[in-house]
This record gives structure tokens, C-alpha cells and sequence, in this order.
């Protein structure tokens, strides 16, 4: 499957992106079950008592493509794959809020590492989006 | 008679205390009562007895006193003869015959040892241990309206952007 992907030019023809929206928090709670492949790396980072998923999607990008995905009624992280090789994934990542942008990263992944993006929300509150490439 | 010509038939595997147990009461009950089995018993016995005292040489204390004599510091007459120097094996041969008499193999010795080495080694030396790994995530640049900052630890693939936004308005998820 990997040669599929990956043509002897050695640049991967398409990159399966996964993506999470997370709500996390200290109050009382459980860890959301669809969250257990992963609650390993968010228990290494943080110490919140409740893990709860809000939404999460799997999307197969090509080079120069992007996706545009919900954070919230007003903010909005749109993904865009600029470059993919047999080792690494070059992506954007652009946060904007009423239509612009409060944040942006240029940021090179293996495949299957976990790049966490998260801020505080409200009340004790933490909103973290959650991406993994996979080819 | 009948009955003796059994018992003398016994009479070796009594003295080699070969008889069954329930044999030997009745072999002895026979002896309590027939001199002429006791008396060839005691010749038995005594056809032992000298046939084991033929193998010791007649310089060998035998009795009881005689041994215990040779063993209380009774002073030598002539002192211990010392071994020739060139008759002496050196030290190294010696532990070596030592090591090959108890099955000492040298070769898969060395090569035990050499892994036990390399395994030893291996904990120690960096080889693929996660700080000299390459960083599965590399964040090449950053723009960002509030603080942002960058989480790797070190036991796990992930990476962590934390950004905490400057105005103090927190949105509700």
C-alpha cells in the first residue's frame, strides 16, 4: 500500500490527514472511549480530568490541496498539504476567527506523529484539535 | 539338614546384607538354634576377613590404635622430598587443565561473553534511544496573534502548540 502512495519519483501521491476537535477539562469526568488511542499522548501533556470528543474526520489530501474544518462558530483551521515525500508531510495550518487569521504554522510531520494544537476556552476550559498524517 | 544346606546357601548374602527382611529373621532364629551353621557362618566370616586383610600392605596400620596413632602428629622420619622446578607445571597450564576438566570451552565462552558485552553496551550507548532520534514533528514557522508555545516531550511523538490568545475575551466552546 505504501508503494501505491509513494511513485518512484519519490514523492507520496496522496496523504491521509486525521483530525480531532477535543474539549478538555478539569472538572470531574471520564475520557471519551473514542479518544483511547490517544489519551496516552494527551496524558503526557496535560493534566485534565475530562476528555471529551466533539468531532474528529480522516481526509485524503494531495499535494496542494487543502481542508477547511469547523473549530467553533467563529474560528476555523483550514489544513493545506504543500508537500509530501516518503518521510515527510510539509502542511500549513491557518486559524482564523471571523475570517481572519490569528494563527499560522508551517509544520513538516512523519508519519503518524501527533501534532496537538490547543488554547485555553472558557471556564477551566481547553479546546485541542488533534492531527496525524498517515501514508 | 535340608534346612541347613538353604541357610549356608544364604550365608553370603547375609554377611553382604543382601537377604530380603523376611528372610533374616528366620535365618537367624536357625542360627540361635544350629551350632553347625553358626560355626560355618563364623568361618565365612573369617574367609572375608583375611582375604581383605591380604590387599592391605603390612606397613598400613589395621587396628583401630594404630590408625589413630598415625594421625596424632607422630613426627615424620623423613621430611617431604620438593618438586623439581623444571618438573613443575606453570600456573597458567595448570588453570588452564582446570578450566578444560570442567568442560571449559573457550570458543563459546568468548562468544557468550561478547554478547553479554554488546548487550550491556546497548543500554548505555545511544543507539536508538529517543535523544539522538530524529523529531517526528518539526515546526518550521509560526505566526500567531496571541503567545504561543511549543511542547516536545521527550517520551512521547507528540507535539503540543499552546497558544493563549492576547485579549482577555475567552470564547465558550
Amino acid at each position: 500500500m505504501i508503494n501505491l502512495l509513494i511513485p518512484p519519483s519519490g514523492e507520496a501521491a496522496s496523504v491521509e490527514l486525521e483530525w480531532r476537535i477535543i474539549a478538555a477539562s478539569h472538572q470531574k469526568g471520564s475520557v471519551d472511549p473514542r479518544l483511547k488511542d490517544i489519551y496516552r499522548n494527551l496524558g503526557a501533556i496535560f493534566n485534565y480530568n475530562s476528555y471529551k470528543l466533539v468531532n474528529m474526520n480522516r481526509v485524503r489530501l494531495s499535494p496542494n490541496q487543502s481542508v477547511s474544518i469547523p473549530l467553533s462558530n467563529v474560528k476555523t483551521c483550514i489544513i493545506k498539504l504543500t508537500q509530501a515525500s516518503p518521510k515527510w508531510v510539509h502542511i500549513q495550518i491557518q486559524i482564523t476567527k471571523k475570517g481572519q487569521t490569528i494563527f499560522g504554522t508551517n509544520a513538516r510531520l512523519m508519519n503518524g506523529r501527533m501534532l496537538l494544537l490547543g488554547g485555553p476556552s472558557s471556564k477551566g476550559k481547553a479546546l485541542i484539535f488533534s492531527l496525524r498524517s498517515f501514508w | 539338614m535340608r534346612r541347613c544346606r538353604k541357610i549356608q546357601k544364604d550365608m553370603d548374602r547375609y554377611l553382604d546384607r543382601e537377604l530380603s527382611p523376611e528372610k533374616v529373621r528366620p535365618f537367624e532364629d536357625h542360627l540361635r538354634s544350629c551350632q553347625k551353621c553358626r560355626q560355618v557362618l563364623e568361618q565365612k566370616r573369617e574367609q572375608r576377613r583375611q582375604r581383605i586383610l591380604g590387599l592391605i600392605p603390612e606397613d598400613v596400620p589395621i587396628t583401630t590404635e594404630e590408625i589413630l596413632a598415625s594421625v596424632q602428629g607422630k613426627p615424620l622420619t623423613e621430611p617431604i622430598p620438593e618438586i623439581p622446578e623444571e618438573s613443575r607445571a606453570p600456573s597458567i597450564s595448570r588453570w588452564w587443565d582446570t578450566l578444560r576438566r570442567f568442560a571449559f570451552r573457550p570458543a563459546p565462552a568468548i562468544a557468550l561473553a561478547l554478547c553479554i558485552i554488546a548487550l550491556g553496551l546497548s543500554f548505555f550507548l545511544p543507539f536508538g534511544s529517543k535523544k539522538n532520534r530524529e523529531p517526528g514533528i518539526v515546526i518550521e514557522q509560526i505566526e500567531s496573534s496571541g503567545t504561543v508555545m511549543i511542547f516536545q516531550p521527550e517520551q512521547t511523538d507528540t507535539t503540543l502548540i499552546w497558544i493563549v490568545p492576547q485579549d482577555e475575551k475567552k470564547e465558550a466552546t
